[in-house]
């Protein structure tokens, strides 16, 4: 499966201008234009964790949160939030996983 | 032989008739004039060269403009100074059609000073300038040239433009925009991040942190409410001298 660096941690949104951090850390200071998340505002000034963040996001319901740029055709925010969590579960599994054997009775 | 002589003698009085017939102006010239510029236009009965000879003395019509040979005539004028009155006159480099006045919209420049006032200007010295300019005189550049991701403004002024009592996302950008020219003559604390070229300013008085790429243009800008942030900060502290870039 392919991962963009430019993929929001909290919400998934994979259009992200550039990589929420760089290589030492430094925050991007951009708004995520899905969810509204500012890296190295919202989470360093505010401190603002992006778990609680997206909880917070689900809970008010989701919406498109930028002005200046509208969300692309057909987003859905369910199907993203489904692909960041199998992307955060892959990050997990290291190596292959293993191959379920069925034994036949 | 005679029917010949008849007929050359038609001819040529018809040709001689037309080569000796006076250019006429048809209906009045019509001006529309601007602060620095006016559009004059004007016809005639036939095709004709088209010069305009226009100045702010009547006597004097010392500036001539041209055109093309046709029966509807327009000329431009540039460069005249806002509430001026011109003189002018139209027709073609062999007659004179008709002669006009028009004014310039806006206000009129200051009139000359006499003679006596100029020559004392020259033995009187001028003040000293003040060596530093004040934020407001600077010419800001257009958004696009100072805002990285203009597309994200929006949502930066929105959540930020409160900040700095920003009216606009263009008012709020230029700030940004002012904010990296003070710290360069002022020298704020700058941080630069090697990795991705980002640098960030701070200024202690106001609170005002801002992010700029590494071509200059503003990323974020916007009050911190955490203390220590600008501690926090990633980058190495560099002074004006060692921006390479960052240029006005």
């Amino acid at each position: 499966m392919k991962t963009s660096f430019n993929t929001c941690p909290v919400c998934g949104y994979d259009h992200l201008a550039e990589p929420p951090r760089n290589r030492t850390g430094g925050a991007s200071m951009e708004i995520c234009s899905c969810c509204g998340f500012q890296f190295g505002v919202t989470d360093d000034d505010q401190g603002v964790s992006y778990d609680d963040y997206r909880e917070q996001w689900i809970a008010g319901g989701m919406s498109w949160s930028g002005q200046g740029k509208k969300a692309p055709k057909g987003w859905n925010p369910q199907t993203q939030l489904g692909a960041l969590a199998r992307l955060a579960t892959l990050k997990r599994v290291k190596g292959r996983p293993p191959r379920l054997s069925m034994q036949l009775v | 032989m005679k029917g010949l002589a008849s007929l050359l003698i038609v001819i040529l009085t018809v040709f001689a008739g037309a080569l000796v017939h006076a250019v006429e102006l048809v209906g009045q010239p019509q001006v529309k004039a601007e602060a620095n510029a006016a559009t004059v236009l004007w016809k005639t009965d036939v095709e004709c060269g088209t010069r305009l000879s226009y100045g702010r003395n009547a006597a004097q019509l010392d500036q001539k403009a041209e055109g093309a040979v046709s029966s509807t005539h327009e000329v431009s004028l540039t460069g005249l100074v806002p509430g001026t009155t011109y003189h002018y006159s139209v027709g073609s480099a062999r007659t004179k059609l008709a002669t006009g006045t028009f004014t310039t919209s806006g206000a009129a420049t200051a009139s000359q000073p006499s003679i006596v006032r100029r020559v004392l200007d020259v033995f009187t010295p001028a003040p000293k300038k003040p060596v530093t300019v004040a934020a407001a005189d600077v010419v800001v550049p257009p958004t696009r040239q100072t805002w990285g991701n203009v597309t994200t403004l929006q949502d930066h002024f929105d959540r930020h433009g409160r900040d700095f009592s920003s009216t606009s996302p263009d008012e709020y950008a230029a700030q940004a925009w002012r904010l990296l020219q003070r710290a360069r003559a002022e020298s704020l604390p700058m941080k630069l991040d090697e990795t991705d070229g980002t640098l960030r300013v701070f200024d202690p008085q106001t609170r005002a942190f801002a992010a700029y790429n590494s071509a200059g243009r503003t990323k974020t800008f916007f009050k911190p409410e955490s203390s220590g942030y600008w501690q926090r900060q990633p980058g190495r502290l560099v002074k004006p001298a060692d921006l390479r870039y960052f240029s006005r």
